[in-house]
């Protein structure tokens, strides 16, 4: 049913994307994820059509974070937190997709100018930190490394799926651990190592049901939220008890 | 099936959760102990970080100590009077507890406390129920009759009290400095703390045995409910969702525990408990011995 009504959106905007004759076009099959109290991760359908030859590159990028990245130092026997460097306004999620090599697609400057590519992030290290230009990339490295590991910095080749010369879709996948807040999702049309066209379409990651209600209220109200989680949790035990009252 | 966890941001296994809160409640069943000190580095291993683990297990165990209490009460084995100093030493404890638990959070270091705590704790508690446990097997009789009632340094210290119940006149300081050392490890690592003041209250205290468990959890309750409204405040680190399920798999794990150590020869599972307990403190320091497979680790704050 929900596949139906998307290849119909799609086919709409294949048509309407000839009429107009707009190089590039694109969207989302949701703009919005919802954390749920079962969410292990989701993807999401991107499709669009692009009415000149070229290639494909997809980056979504997270709200921005601060970034406290520890280095353990061998102390006494003990691995041991002694160092750390503290990096603003890294994307607490990263991807890209893109139809082939992103060195292959667009030229290096084209590339750095954009931030397309985990390579071309903008880290920038919290000022007055003392950090030696060896160990600032190494922390850098650790960062990129972490983030990697978690699934939250991902870039994927080949994975654009065309249909046709104009129709294209892409899966976006996102991990249970996906950061909450407003992401962007930047669809970008190249050819002969520049971008032709881009588009950008609005996504938002929250939590949903009763979760986000528990979350937020967790934050806004802590004290409330402290006493109604003793207050529960006694009322559980008070009532765990009942049933063997006779022993 | 998976759960997701709103505070802590993450999903988990119910069915782990569950045997999780299960297996520390059997325990706790089966030996008379509270499960504090085991649930905080279970959830550990499972994979909570240390801070939701140490907030989450201080919550559940306020819903497992009303359960005991209510027991205990039954029983008539509670002196209120005593619970209430023991209180009143707890809290203050207890404030500082989360304190240090804080400031450590904020120079990175809280993970690593935690887990060097719990190596000391653990290796201690694991001797001593081996020690204790080869004793009693070995010489089934009590080695030799402790005297009623022994005079010590604290019958020198002011504010002298009478505990009824008890049977005791002490000064108020000294359970008021127990329930103070439980109310901090309580704060710092989300135990009850039961295991040191347990101990305390029979060997300082001169308490009558049957009195101990009771006592001790009825103020085990409101510490446990303080360091959970605090973590909640200081800390943003206590999940509801978290608590209430590992207090229910706890609630069925207690009963089955209880019945079947009404059954069973206690001595050979206590020694068999501190040979687990032992291997936990010994896992716990490899983690922190073993190079790392990365030195370095991230945290994201989302502004």
């Amino acid at each position: 049913m929900r596949l139906g009504a998307l290849l119909l959106v799609v086919l709409a905007f294949a048509a309407s994307g000839a009429r107009c004759a707009e190089s590039l076009k694109a969207d989302l099959s949701d703009h919005v994820v919802s954390i749920t109290t079962g969410f292990t991760g989701t993807s999401l359908l991107l499709f669009g059509t692009r009415q000149e030859k070229g290639d494909i590159v997809i980056v979504v990028r997270g709200p921005p974070s601060r970034a406290v990245v520890r280095r353990r130092h061998h102390v006494l026997g003990f691995w041991i937190n002694t160092e750390r460097a503290v990096f603003e306004g890294v994307p607490s999620f990263y991807a890209t997709i893109s139809s082939r090599r992103l060195d292959d697609v667009a030229a290096p400057r084209v590339l750095a100018v954009n931030r397309i590519g985990i390579d071309n992030l903008h880290l920038a290290l919290r000022p007055f930190q003392n950090l030696d230009q060896a160990r600032e990339a190494a922390y850098r490295a650790a960062l990129v490394r972490r983030q990697e590991r978690s699934g939250r910095f991902v870039a994927e080749t080949g994975e654009i799926a065309f249909i046709g010369d104009h129709l294209f879709r892409a899966t976006i996948a996102f991990p249970s651990n996906v950061p909450v807040g407003a992401y962007s999702v930047e669809v970008f049309l190249m050819r002969d190592g520049a971008i032709v066209a881009s588009e950008t379409v609005p996504l938002s990651v929250t939590e949903a049901g009763v979760d986000s209600n528990v979350s937020q209220f967790a934050q806004s109200e802590a004290l409330a939220y402290g006493l109604i989680a003793v207050a529960a949790t006694a009322m559980a035990g008070w009532l765990a008890s009942l049933p063997f009252r006779s022993r | 099936m998976d759960i997701y966890l709103p505070v802590v941001g993450m999903s988990q296994s119910v069915l782990v959760l569950l045997v999780l809160g299960g297996g520390v409640g059997f325990l706790s069943g089966l030996f008379g102990v509270g499960g504090g000190w085991l649930m905080t580095p279970l959830l550990i291993f499972v994979g909570i970080p240390p801070s939701f683990a140490v907030a989450a297990s201080a919550n559940q165990l306020v819903g497992s100590s009303v359960t005991g209490t209510l027991a205990q009460w039954r029983r008539g084995n509670i002196d209120f009077t005593m619970g209430l100093v023991l209180l009143a030493g707890g809290l203050l404890g207890s404030v500082l507890g989360v304190w240090v638990f804080a400031e450590l959070r904020r120079l990175g270091q809280i993970e690593i406390a935690i887990s060097f705590a719990y190596i000391v704790m653990l290796g201690v508690l694991g001797i001593f129920m081996l020690i204790e446990s080869l004793r009693a097997m070995l010489f089934p009789r009590p080695l030799a009759q402790r005297k009623l009632h022994q005079h010590n340094w604290t019958h020198g210290l002011p504010l002298k009290m009478r505990f009824r119940q008890s049977k005791l006149y002490i000064s108020a300081l000294v359970p008021a400095g127990v329930g103070f050392a439980g109310g901090f490890l309580s704060g710092v690592l989300g135990v009850g703390g039961g295991f040191l003041m347990v101990p305390a209250m029979i060997y300082v205290l001169d308490m009558p045995t049957a009195l101990v468990p009771g006592t001790s959890l009825f103020q085990i309750i409101f510490v446990a409910a303080a360091v959970t409204i605090q973590q909640a405040v200081e800390n943003g680190t206590v999940d509801i969702v978290l608590a209430l399920i590992l207090l229910l798999g706890g609630v069925v794990g207690v009963q089955i525990g209880l019945r079947v150590g009404q059954r069973l020869k206690g001595e050979y599972f206590r020694a068999l408990l501190g040979v687990l307990v032992l291997a936990a403190a010994v896992k716990l320091a490899a983690d922190l011995t073993i190079t790392p497979r990365d030195l370095y680790s991230l945290e994201l704050v989302v502004p």
